[in-house]
């Protein structure tokens, strides 16, 4: 006994090759408008000469949710395994990308042996350009534009919009129905500097996306 | 083997496995995370370099922010059950009113800063954005930072 307590624990101690390979450590993944959760699945394989243990799979967001399949966190030398990631897209529009960690039993709080990442594109069906409209407080209030691009596999109508703040005076320009609208935004004067959110709604049959927001801005002139 | 030869054998192993495991897992992040500005990306700062009358945006839980967040920072995160609209329409009259806006997450690792840092930077309000390098534990280990709170 007096010679196994300290060979249990070198045994113990020693986590030096301890390591997780993933056939894919990026997966890209692309979203219909429909979708409301990706699912994923990452194998790895313990490829060191040892018994490794999961203690954690993280990706920093309530919005990706890890899990190694079957609980099983316990990889025997050369064992493979999957790791599974759920992202839940809420209100994301564009390219995210999600990083996840994962640690093994050893690895300090701040340095994960390894990491995947999932990098998910939700289309954009309803693009504004700008996304704000600016003006310089004492000079000309011209109506500016604010363009409403739709790439939907049906037609999208602006069905109102509104500032809210009395600054600014707002009107839905029709260039294509159902898929190309301006939204015309004029300050009532450029005595006063603010912020005002342009709020443009739409028929839109995606719930997440269905309305949208827009910033008209007067500056304070530069001294 | 007597109980002090005994000794010295576990400790002179633990030593070894110590040094080993530092040779190859390299030094903990919390050495990693002093911060090298010529080491960092454009779109992220060090903490020694955030100005003071900078923004500070939590990208963190709610939770989080409700806990420790600092103070004046504005919440603004991925969580897909938050409205994201709301967010950036809550945040929006302060950054227009900020010459810097610097964006942190729970750690190094976590990212959701940077995300959210490029939606700041495409609404065109103004000023610099930078996500901050270490997120939350930098912050955290910044008694500089916290005695502002």
């Amino acid at each position: 006994m007096k010679i196994l307590s300290p060979i249990i624990f070198l045994i113990s101690s020693l986590n030096l090759f301890a390591e997780l390979k993933f056939d894919t450590p990026v997966i890209k993944a692309e979203a219909d408008h429909k979708t409301k959760t990706i699912t994923r699945e990452y194998r790895f394989k313990n490829i060191s000469t040892k018994t490794v243990t999961i203690t954690q799979a993280d990706a920093g967001c309530s919005c990706l949710a890890a899990e190694v399949a079957n609980g099983k966190l316990e990889y025997a030398a050369g064992e493979e395994g999957v790791l599974r990631a759920t992202f839940e897209i809420g209100n994301l529009q564009g390219l995210v990308e999600k990083t996840i960690h994962i640690w093994l039993k050893g690895d300090a709080e701040e340095s994960p042996s390894t990491s995947v990442q999932l990098q998910v594109y939700i289309p954009i069906i309803i693009n504004l350009a700008p996304k704000t409209v600016n003006w310089v407080s004492g000079e000309d209030v011209a109506p500016k534009l604010i363009e409403v691009k739709i790439e939907h596999d049906k037609p999208v109508h602006v069905t109102k919009t509104e500032s809210s703040s009395e600054m600014f005076s707002t009107k839905i320009l029709t260039v294509e129905k159902g898929k190309h609208y301006q939204i015309e935004v004029t300050p009532k004067g450029a005595d006063q500097v603010g912020l005002s959110i342009i709020r443009i709604e739409t028929d839109l049959d995606v719930e997440s996306q269905r309305i949208q927001q827009g910033f008209a801005v007067i500056r304070k002139a530069q001294q | 083997m007597n109980t002090f030869t005994q000794f010295f054998v576990i400790a002179g192993i633990s030593a070894a496995a110590a040094g080993g495991t530092w040779l190859v897992k390299k030094p903990s992040e919390k050495v990693a995370l002093t911060c090298d500005a010529s080491q960092i990306s454009d779109e992220e700062i060090c903490l020694a370099d955030v100005p003071d009358t900078a923004l500070w945006i939590d990208a963190r839980s709610r939770a989080e922010w409700k806990k420790n967040g600092l103070k004046g920072s504005i919440l603004w995160n991925m969580d897909p059950s938050e409205d994201a609209n709301r967010f950036e329409a809550e945040a929006a009259a302060a950054i227009l009113n900020a010459d810097f806006v610097i964006v942190y997450c729970g750690s190094k690792a976590c990212g959701t800063s940077k995300e959210i840092a490029k939606r700041i930077r495409l609404l065109n309000l103004g000023p610099k954005v930078k996500s901050l390098y270490g997120g939350w534990e930098a912050i955290k280990d910044s008694s500089a930072v916290l005695q502002n709170r």
